[in-house]
């Protein structure tokens, strides 16, 4: 096992070295010169040829990549042109708030998921059944900015329950949560709901039944928590989905989060501050999913890792 | 018997479309496919009027008897905007999925077939750009190239890649050492033509599967990038920017930013509807 483990966070090294490879080398195909693109058209020379200077743009590709990689591990990911700051001070400030209502959503998804897709999988095509299947699929099919804004336009205008936006307590938290979590509800709880009914279809699950346990213990206690243990993979890509969804959602509801300074990053095409915003979500994503693996290899008793 | 290609005999292909014949949430989705499709085709015929038309006069009615679903802020007719939107959807969608399918399977073959350190490289190479999560790849790109709907298609096009690179990998390993593969080695038939002719067609399968699905993705990955006005730019019209502008009328005129997202929600659930009773239909044990 502990075999296992090195080998997996070995592997993570070049993946982590990848990424930061395809986030400086994407300066490179900025048509025409970023620094100027980057300072506007009202630059001077002179602060142009400073900004090149400062973005190592006089320095040849690999020079740049490996000081990137060194600005990385001294916490330093460059200057941004537009905030006057720097890229590490910025997202250090937003971070938080994006966690909280990532892991806010998380929570919301495995609260609903998890007892809703094991209920259905004890009715297969049941109605309820394939009512829950079509809410999953419209969850999954609504774009994420969309819901929000419909959200808001119920919730908010019309019944008044909760701020249009903006950052606060616990009222201000659930409408994006909900929104950010619609999606991965929906993806999470077909795939309880298919785990579990794989589970259902085997030997010890009759010989609980056989042994008299009722019903509810047999599907929550003997399938569920087998059901789960696929579930634990799904979880990890959700969150990449999350992290993306987060822009979105944090645009649409004014979230002070890295979504919305990624937004206005955007806007004012502050591409160095882009760069380290997606590097460090890529670089949370990464450690993330090495976490599930880990624990995927730590609670699944049928495989072994060599 | 001479047989020079190994693909699913004509029996199972029957099997296959009966059983999805019968899956009706599968149909419901093919049938949403096809009104998607013939829409973005027709949309100069089937539109009552010009999408770029602006008419200040009339501008955010709501859904009336001459604007079926009511004007935008230039009193431009929604309705016909959304009609023609779904040519920029199925454009962007359909040639994004394309290159991500033409070289993630070419990519993802040769590394299954091949293996050892190419397919390390390979998947090495994949894996570098699965580690980004959803969207923010196609934000680094699209912002760094501009924006704009042909570096939009780029864009997903290259988050795809990886996706059918790893199915279409894993489907050429399940087969790479069966006997009808070993029997073209024998006879000297060159690498090249075992990928194309021998295992290509047998992977196709499951690729359509994802190619289905994935066109779902597409659609939401495109109304997301110009949601942040990186993709299709105004004034062409496109549901996710008529989104992104009527979400600054929300309150007093609704109808402009809540439409289109069920034109962005009914084609997306199209395909994942459709996807998913294809997988079912070729793979009934593993059905979701």
């Amino acid at each position: 096992m502990s075999a296992y483990f090195a080998r997996r966070i070995a592997l993570m090294v070049p993946v982590v070295l990848g990424v930061i490879l395809v986030v400086a080398a994407t300066l490179e195909f900025i048509p025409g010169d970023p620094a100027a693109l980057l300072l506007g058209q009202f630059a001077t020379p002179e602060s142009v040829a400073a900004l090149r200077h400062e973005l190592n743009l006089d320095q040849p590709f690999l020079i740049r990549y490996f000081r990137y990689i060194g600005g990385l591990f001294r916490g330093d990911l460059g200057r941004s042109v537009t905030l006057k700051r720097r890229v590490t001070a910025e997202i250090l400030d937003t971070l938080p708030a994006t966690l909280q209502l990532t892991g806010v959503a998380m929570l919301l998804v495995l609260v609903v998921s998890i007892p809703l897709g094991t209920f259905v999988a004890a009715r297969p095509n049941s109605f309820l059944d394939n009512l829950v299947r079509l809410f999953s699929l419209a969850g999954l099919s609504m774009p994420v900015f969309w819901t929000g804004i419909v959200l808001v336009l119920l919730f908010s205008v019309y019944l008044g329950l909760f701020p249009v936006g903006g950052y606060g307590g616990i009222n201000h938290l659930i409408l994006p949560a909900v929104t950010l979590a619609a999606p991965s509800i929906g993806m999470v709880t077909r795939m309880v709901r298919s785990s579990v009914m794989e589970v259902l279809r085997e030997e010890y699950v009759n010989a609980a039944r056989a042994k008299g346990l009722g019903e509810r213990v047999v599907l929550f206690k003997h399938a569920l928590r087998n059901g789960l243990i696929p579930v634990v993979t799904v979880l990890g890509a959700q969150l990449g989905q999350m992290l993306g969804g987060a822009v979105l959602t944090e645009s649409v509801f004014a979230w002070p989060g890295l979504g919305r300074l990624t937004v206005h990053a955007i806007f004012r095409r502050d591409f160095v501050l882009i760069q380290g915003v997606v590097l460090v979500l890529a670089l949370i994503y990464i450690s993330v999913n090495l976490f599930v693996d880990l624990s995927y290899a730590l609670i699944n008793p049928r495989i072994s890792y060599k | 018997m001479k047989r020079r290609r190994a693909t699913i005999s004509r029996g199972a292909r029957g099997r296959v479309f009966q059983r999805f014949w019968r899956n009706r949430l599968a149909l419901v989705g093919a049938v949403t496919v096809a009104v998607f499709v013939i829409t973005a085709i027709c949309a100069p015929w089937l539109s009552p009027m010009d999408p770029l038309q602006q008419n200040l006069k009339v501008k955010r009615m709501p859904p009336n008897k001459t604007y079926l679903l009511g004007t935008d802020q230039f009193g431009r007719d929604i309705l016909s905007r959304i009609l023609y939107g779904s040519r920029y959807a199925l454009l962007v969608s359909s040639l994004s999925i394309l290159l991500s399918l033409t070289f993630g399977t070419l990519l993802g073959m040769i590394a299954g077939y091949v293996g050892r350190a190419v397919d390390e490289l390979i998947m090495r190479i994949m894996d570098m750009f699965l580690a980004f999560p959803y969207l923010l790849l196609a934000i680094l790109i699209v912002s760094a190239l501009g924006p704009g709907i042909w570096n939009t298609i780029l864009a997903i096009g290259i988050w795809g890649v990886p996706i059918f690179a790893r199915q279409a990998r894993g489907a050429v390993i399940a087969i790479r050492d069966k006997e009808f593969i070993q029997a073209a080695q024998a006879v000297g038939t060159s690498g090249l033509r075992i990928m194309s002719k021998h295992l290509f067609p047998n992977i196709i399968p499951p690729i359509v599967v994802y190619a289905a699905l994935y066109m779902g993705y597409a659609i939401l990955m495109e109304s997301a990038l110009t949601f942040l006005g990186l993709g299709i730019q105004p004034p062409t019209p496109s549901w996710a920017e008529m989104i992104a502008s009527g979400r600054n009328y929300v309150v007093v005129a609704p109808h402009m930013a809540t439409i289109p997202g069920l034109a962005i929600m009914f084609a997306t659930l199209g395909f994942n509807l459709l996807g998913d009773g294809l997988r079912d239909a070729l793979d009934p044990r593993r059905s979701l």
